[in-house]
């Protein structure tokens, strides 16, 4: 069985999941109703509907890796490599199309010279001649070997009178007038096939498929999706089942991860750029799932309206890339993109760093990552899922997919990494100084990001992609963790019937201020966070260790010949070191010393739906980085992955490693003899007294929000306000108010001559009549 | 010795003059009324004498016809003005301007 026919099922299992809670459950839970004792479905039914979904997805996604891998094996076999070498050829990429989605306009052929103005047609030798013989000269300059695959069409290719201009290919051409070289009946021929896409064409037909492509990097995707999305829609059961809303928000989270997958798994432009749009209205949906406060309402707003900024380029990029390929598929843009856009040209540095905006929209990096740190007020295995470990890593997965483009300008590559660089320093910093729990894992994840940029900005995507799918595992287990910690304490304070103020906006639960000493209180969430911390601080042999270094031994591999990516290298270390810093800060905090509140003394661990998934994910945090293990010269990412993403195998040098273990020890070391229990060796208040405009720099978020709000949010009002006062209720409401006060005005000139008097309308006919019979007498017998 | 036509036009206009008069000046909804009958006749003489006048026979039939419809009028007419007195207790012409502006 080729499990590969099914692979639509894994997007449609949470699509139907959706349909199912949307449209079936209110029919499902009247008709329960109606039973006798019936009192309605139970409300966590939805979630465990919604998991078993997503479960049976990741099910269906696992067996299809197995068969990805076999299928490998067994190619990589047939290609006569040696079993002995466990070396296997990935297999080509499977595309699935499912329906023809769109299809406008037809193909239309130029036809740059009329018959007359070919000069001596007659001296072309027979069997090269063809119709449209500059067409076919066009395709000798651009590939001279699909010439010679064309010979037994030449004789086909025959229009005796054509004249200049455009016209449709088919109808109103004579049969055996065979203009263009795509009118060509299709014959299996590889090569005749490379000759017609040789050819520009298509301008006029635009054409997409609803299709699916599998490979590895989609593989990848699909499997750290639907994997962690299940894990995280378990966890959910705990910390949702008492929500009010519990079949909204499992709705919720299954349509964002059938989108999701239809973002990773699309095979063209734009069934990708519709499971990006999807993302983004389910991370909207799922920010203001609080509605009910407007601070949450007005967070998935902002998350939503930055999004659509990196949006409105990203769709000037596609429209930009048909405009060139005259198509939106993968397999033939990418495959075309050395030919059709030359090295430096306009066109070669618009297209990509308009992905590269569409990007840093949907992952949060410099200048729009401001949306991220407030999209933590959804509810916190959204967080997880969304904001650290799927969603907003859709911009560094489009940037591996779509490496071919962002290969054709080198400047475009630098600016990858320069803003990646830029927003992992700017994040790490203010991370440094949160007291928020969440908010530290929010500017923690904006900074891997920005980690992950810089690997694929410096050619070394299938880094960028390896930190993907690790920090994927590590970052969605501190969120969870943090989620569990923050339910402990809350259930802490409700223990000691405590009720204790937000302070600084910081609800009491999720500040770090208050907690300490949780490890002993939560052992289970403890454990977990403090393993998932130091993966993330790069403890030497975690899975953040060997992604982080892997990157920044990129970096350092490049600023040998360039001193911008030495720049970058140390921003990456600096980074790095903070990292560790406000990693340990947080764990010192959390975890250690006495509790410093009510709440954190009365902790106690979560149960065991929201444990188990924090387990398995602390596994995952261990043992993740095999599969892209930079020491071994064939992991399963060097051969699956990096055919698809393109650049090298990076791997890792001793040197390399050795400085990272002692950046990640300094880092962790300084929070410990700072925050760390017992006798403080450095008193971090002290400190902060000393760098104090730093801090408040910092504590603030370096005004970048304040500065956005004076630059663009301000002005955008008032033209807003402008557009309101003034054009809307001055000019179109003044217009139609004017013709309605017109036509009152009117009627009060009128109405005095409405006298109701029997009499007065008598003497008025009377009067008409005489007027009449004096102008008739007047035509009649006047002069 | 006939009649000339000159004296049966200067008769129905000087009727019809009475008539308009009549409709403008008083108030009485009867003597209103009375006065269009008047004018209707003061028509209908004009008909007949240019009928007698010219030979022709037609504009005699359509003057029983209008004298038909006259009739049917003054029966509505009539009608009303009960009504009206019934719902007003008078039957002053500028009292009903119920329907002015």
């Amino acid at each position: 069985m080729d499990l590969r026919d099914y692979l639509w099922l894994v997007p449609a299992l949470p699509l139907a999941g959706f349909l199912i809670l949307v449209l079936l459950w209110p029919w499902a839970d009247a008709l329960s109703r109606r039973l006798p004792a019936g009192r309605g479905l139970p409300p966590m039914l939805a979630g465990w509907l919604a998991t078993a979904l997503v479960g049976a997805a990741f099910a269906l996604s696992l067996g299809l890796g197995a068969q990805f891998l076999n299928a490998a094996a067994i190619a990589g076999e047939d290609a006569g490599h040696e079993p002995a070498e466990g070396v296997a050829a990935a297999p080509e990429p499977y595309v699935q199309r499912l329906w023809t989605w769109m299809e406008v306009g037809r193909d239309q052929v130029e036809v740059t010279a009329a018959r007359a103005d070919l000069p001596q047609l007659e001296e072309i030798p027979v069997g090269a001649v063809g119709p449209s013989w500059i067409a076919v000269d066009t395709v000798r300059q651009l590939n001279p070997k699909a010439l010679e695959a064309l010979g037994p069409a030449m004789g086909r290719m025959w229009q005796p009178e054509l004249t200049a201009g455009l016209r449709p290919v088919g109808a109103d051409i004579p049969a055996g007038g065979l203009v263009t070289l795509d009118s060509l009946p299709p014959s299996g021929d590889v090569a005749l096939e490379n000759a017609a896409i040789a050819q520009p064409r298509s301008r006029h037909r635009f054409a997409v498929d609803m299709a699916l492509q599998l490979d590895g990097l989609s593989l990848l995707m699909l499997l750290v999706v639907t994997g962690v999305g299940f894990l995280i829609h378990l966890y959910s059961i705990g910390y949702m089942g008492q929500d009010a809303g519990i079949r909204r928000y499992f709705s919720y989270l299954n349509l964002f991860v059938f989108s999701m997958l239809m973002l990773v798994l699309g095979a063209n432009f734009l069934v990708l750029f519709v499971g990006w749009e999807l993302v983004g209205a389910c991370s909207y949906l799922l920010i203001g799932f609080w509605h009910q406060d407007p601070a949450n309402a007005a967070a998935g707003r902002k998350a939503f309206v930055v999004n659509r900024i990196g949006d409105f380029a990203f769709i000037i990029a596609l429209m930009l890339i048909w405009s060139v390929f005259g198509s939106l598929d993968f397999a033939r843009v990418f495959s075309q993109a050395e030919n059709l856009l030359p090295l430096g040209g306009a066109l070669a540095v618009a297209i990509p760093a308009l992905l590269l905006f569409g990007a840093a929209g949907k992952s949060a990096q410099v200048p729009l990552y401001v949306w991220l740190p407030d999209a933590m007020a959804g509810p916190t295995p959204v967080s997880a899922l969304i904001h650290a470990a799927t969603m907003v890593t859709a911009g560094v997965y489009m940037s591996a997919r779509a490496h071919a483009l962002f290969d054709r300008a080198p400047v475009v590559l630098a600016a990858v990494a320069v803003v990646g660089a830029l927003t992992a320093l700017l994040a790490a910093l203010i991370a440094t100084v949160q007291v928020d729990i969440k908010r530290v894992l929010a500017y923690s994840t904006i900074s891997q990001l920005g980690f992950m940029f810089m690997g694929v900005g410096a050619g070394a995507a299938l880094a960028g992609v390896f930190h993907l799918m690790t920090h994927a595992f590590f970052k969605a287990l501190l969120f969870l963790g943090a989620g569990s910690l923050m339910h402990a304490m809350e259930h802490g304070f409700h223990h000691a019937n405590e009720h204790p103020q937000s302070v600084d906006g910081i609800p009491a639960p999720q500040d770090m201020r208050r907690m300490g000493g949780l490890l002993k209180r939560a052992p289970v969430t403890g454990w977990t966070f403090l393993i998932g911390g130091l993966a993330l601080a790069g403890f030497p042999g975690l899975a953040g260790f060997w992604s982080k270094d892997e990157i920044v031994h990129a970096l350092h591999q490049r600023s040998a010949a360039e001193p911008l990516f030495l720049a970058l290298w140390l921003m990456a270390l600096l980074t790095a070191f903070l990292t560790a810093y406000y990693t340990g800060r947080q764990l010192c905090m959390v975890l250690f010393g006495a509790p410093r509140s009510s709440g954190a003394a009365e902790a106690s661990d979560s149960p065991w739906v929201m444990t188990l998934p924090l387990v398995v994910l602390a596994l995952l945090s261990v043992i993740g980085w095999l599969p892209g293990n930079p020491l071994a010269e064939h992991s399963l990412l060097a051969t699956y992955v990096l055919p698809v993403v393109g650049g090298e195998h990076g791997g890792l040098d001793a040197a390399g490693a050795a400085t990272a273990t002692a950046i990640a020890f300094a880092g962790l070391g300084l929070a410990w003899l700072a925050f760390g229990p017992g006798r403080r060796l450095i008193d971090a208040d002290r400190l902060a007294q000393r760098f104090a405009a730093v801090r408040r720099l910092a504590w603030n978020r370096f005004y970048v929000d304040e500065f956005y709000d004076r630059l663009f949010v301000a002005p955008f009002k008032r033209l807003a306000d402008f557009f309101w006062r003034v054009v809307d209720v001055g000019m179109v409401d003044g217009l139609v108010n004017w013709v309605g006060r017109l036509t009152v005005g009117t009627g009060q000139l009128l109405r005095g001559w409405q006298s109701g008097q029997v009499r007065a309308y008598a003497l008025s006919v009377l009067l008409g009549a005489m007027v009449l019979v004096w102008y008739l007498f007047q035509q009649a017998w006047g002069g | 010795m006939s009649v000339p036509p000159g004296h049966f036009m200067a008769l129905s206009a000087i009727l019809f003059s009475i008539g308009v008069l009549g409709v403008l000046l008083r108030r009485n909804v009867i003597i209103v009324l009375m006065s269009v009958e008047l004018m209707l006749n003061a028509v209908n003489l004009t008909w007949i004498a240019a009928g007698r006048a010219l030979g022709d026979i037609d504009s005699h039939i359509f003057v029983f016809f209008s004298l038909t419809v006259a009739a049917a009028e003054v029966a509505v007419g009539l009608a009303l003005v009960v009504a009206i007195y019934r719902s007003l207790g008078r039957t002053d012409v500028d009292d009903i301007s119920m329907l002015n502006g």
